[in-house]
């Protein structure tokens, strides 16, 4: 039997129906569906919000501690010392109390090296009892930035620095005559009132409330001693220039 | 068979990620596109990841779904495509049978018009044929697309997906007819050994 291409494709194109028309609508029984299937869109959207609160919440937290921390590093501006001056034995007014305090211990084995130094520049002075203008002039010259370069002092904590004013401070204590000199007579004034230890104490105990010094102790003395520490503040930059 | 309101409240609802609108529609249609993943696929577990993966899919992209066409017909193309990518994917792992490994039985041309088989026979033999060619057919004769669209799809020439139709449905007809005229006769008349003789 003969069968033309047309006649094929005629059978073909009714096969094709015939299958089409069985299986399109054929269903077989599914397996059931696994429950992560549903609503996974959500659950990604839940991911993401998460995400995207404990990213908020960051930047919130990292916004809060940049303010915070806005106001210690602006003194720290002012701050920045020459090396030459910060390492002069200017320190009379150097570190806080605490600070100064834990410097002098801390500084106790270095305070043997220290002192050499200084006492050649005492000798190189003058006689080693006696401070000579020359050997004072540097302490009273050094004071007003001693006023700004405490806190660089006292945040770097160098030993040198320590050391140097405990030098400084013990050659002014030494001196029961306050050096009264014409040409220091005002700035002696600075260094005149403080004989006693104690004010000296608490004469550099005012000065760091600028920096705001890393420990909490520190804050606390500071706050109890600030109301007897402005004058120093103002007389030395005022009477240096 | 639910109204068509109804699908598009299951639509709506499946556009809103709401759980118990996908559940309906899975219920629903899952069994219906379970049947297309097994022509597309080897074996049963083939098509339950195919399965799994187009309503992944499906539930993905269901707001891209535009009104005009078919909601089936839509579901359907992401079954079928999603088997071509399960198939491409396997493809190096899996043995090429060719159809012309099949013993076709003579006389097919006469029992041409003689095509009582039901929907299980139907199925079996299209579950008989080598993947290329049950892919190539059930994408022109069930899921109604044209030759340039399964040369592209699978990465074939035009002329390669109509020869391969033309020779699945050839054998097709030959067995259904070779069914229709003897399975009451002789019922065990295996399609395994036809088909699969290498």
């Amino acid at each position: 039997m003969k069968q033309t291409s047309h006649d094929r494709e005629a059978r073909d194109a009714a096969f094709d129906e015939q299958v089409r028309s069985m299986l399109s609508e054929a269903a077989v029984p599914a397996p059931a569906a696994s429950e992560t299937l549903f609503a996974p869109v959500a659950t990604k959207a839940g991911l993401w919000g998460k995400l995207g609160l404990a990213a908020i919440g960051g930047l919130f937290l990292w916004g809060a501690f940049e303010l915070a921390g806005d106001n210690p590093s602006a003194p720290s501006v002012l701050t920045p010392i020459p090396a030459s001056i910060s390492a002069s034995p200017s320190a009379v007014t150097g570190p806080s109390g605490p600070a100064m305090e834990e410097g002098m211990e801390s500084s106790e084995r270095p305070d043997k090296d220290g002192m050499p130094d200084q006492n050649a520049a005492f000798e190189a002075g003058g006689e080693g009892g006696d401070i000579a203008p020359s050997t004072a002039k540097p302490n009273l010259a050094a004071e007003p930035t001693a006023v700004l370069g405490s806190e660089a002092i006292s945040a770097s904590g160098s030993e040198s620095t320590t050391v140097a004013a405990e030098a400084t401070e013990k050659a002014a204590l030494s001196t029961s005559d306050p050096v009264s000199g014409a040409e220091e007579g005002p700035r002696a004034d600075a260094v005149s009132p403080s004989p006693d230890p104690a004010a000296i104490k608490a004469e550099p105990a005012s000065l760091p409330e600028e920096p705001k010094a890393p420990s909490a102790t520190q804050d606390e003395q500071q706050d109890a001693n600030q109301p007897t520490l402005t004058l120093p503040l103002t007389l030395p930059s005022g009477g240096g220039h | 068979m639910a109204s068509s309101q109804e699908l598009l409240g299951l639509i709506e609802g499946c556009k809103s990620q709401r759980p118990s609108s996908q559940r309906a529609l899975y219920t629903r249609f899952s069994g219906q596109l379970f049947a297309t993943a097994i022509r597309h696929t080897n074996a049963r577990e083939d098509a339950e990841d195919v399965l799994q993966e187009s309503f992944v899919k499906i539930f993905k992209h269901i707001s891209s779904y535009r009104e005009d066409f078919s909601f089936e017909g839509w579901m359907r193309r992401i079954v079928v495509n999603t088997a071509i990518t399960h198939y491409r994917r396997n493809l190096k792992h899996s043995h090429h049978h060719d159809i012309d490994e099949v013993h076709a039985t003579p006389g097919d041309l006469e029992n041409k018009n003689d095509n009582e088989f039901t929907a299980s026979e139907l199925e079996l033999a299209i579950s008989k044929l080598p993947l290329g060619y049950r892919t190539v057919f059930c994408m022109y004769v069930i899921e109604g697309y044209k030759h340039q669209e399964i040369a592209d799809k699978l990465g074939v020439d035009v002329n390669t997906s109509k020869s391969q139709l033309s020779r699945a449905r050839k054998y097709l007809q030959n067995v259904l007819a070779t069914l229709s005229s003897r399975a009451k006769s002789i019922p065990s008349m295996g399609l395994d050994q036809e088909v699969d003789t290498p």
